[in-house]
């Protein structure tokens, strides 16, 4: 049932790298590198929609799981206000001992398909080894 | 890469609130005590990316933006509010953020 689960697509949003967005972050992070950081740091791949659906899908108890890591890699910074299209997909997932890790990686492309950036966000839903949902079930 | 350590600026709840309203990250465990309470915490946590962008930010700070085309990290242990992590860097690219003893981020920068 879990190899069944990897590659699969779980969730496709089209968005913008909105120019207001980045001076939230800006004005978060408080730094004089700041604003170049939120060029690149701007997008969190599984929560893209605004909410945990994708963690969901897999049947990942929010409560019950933790971020284990995180990777980006960009080609270019992101262009305030440009057009993003993502996709989210489930990388990997596996069970160790009562555990159920899954990496999910989030590809930002604009429209004419030329890749931006990669993310792989690493979760761990304790206790989650042997739950969850079939792949049909995540469609 | 450039070798430094940074006092990276202290997040509090508010930060946690902002930066989970921009990536859209409204788990509660970043803002509600009560929640983080049910899932024994002693405070609300950071959010993990939040943690990784602080220190992307120490190392772009460093190096600037050109110079880095990626970066990984494992989070460690959780970060709490108004906690200001110490930031390091080496010239391999390595880079942790620890608060005090504890490492709270183990990550690796890709240069371009």
């Amino acid at each position: 049932m879990i190899p069944e689960l990897k590659g699969k697509v779980l969730k496709t949003h089209k968005t913008r790298a909105y120019a207001a967005y980045m001076k939230d972050l800006e004005a978060t992070l408080g730094t004089p590198s700041a604003a170049e950081t939120a060029r690149v740091a701007l997008f969190f791949g599984v929560t893209i929609a605004r909410d945990f659906d994708v963690l969901e899908k897999m049947g990942m108890v929010l409560n019950e799981t933790l971020m284990g890591g995180h990777e980006i890699t960009w080609t270019r910074p992101f262009e305030p206000d440009e057009e993003v299209e993502v996709t989210v997909t489930l990388a990997d997932v596996q069970d160790r001992g009562k555990n159920r890790i899954a990496v999910i990686e989030s590809r930002f492309q604009t429209p004419g398909g030329e890749e931006i950036q990669r993310q792989y966000s690493t979760f761990v839903h304790l206790g989650g080894a042997g739950r969850g949902k079939t792949a049909e079930a995540a469609a | 890469m450039k070798a430094f350590t940074i006092k990276a600026p202290a997040m509090g709840t508010e930060q946690f609130v902002r930066y989970g309203a921009t990536v859209g990250d409204f788990n509660p465990v970043h803002y509600d005590l009560n929640f983080a309470k049910q899932l024994k915490l002693p405070a609300v946590i950071s959010q993990g990316p939040l943690t990784f962008t602080l220190a992307l930010d120490a190392a772009i700070a460093e190096n600037g933006l050109d110079a880095i085309a990626g970066f990984k990290a494992r989070i460690t242990a959780p970060v709490f509010p108004d906690t200001a992590l110490t930031i390091t860097g080496d010239a391999d690219g390595k880079v942790t953020a620890s608060n005090g003893e504890t490492t709270v981020l183990d990550g690796q920068l890709t240069a371009r």
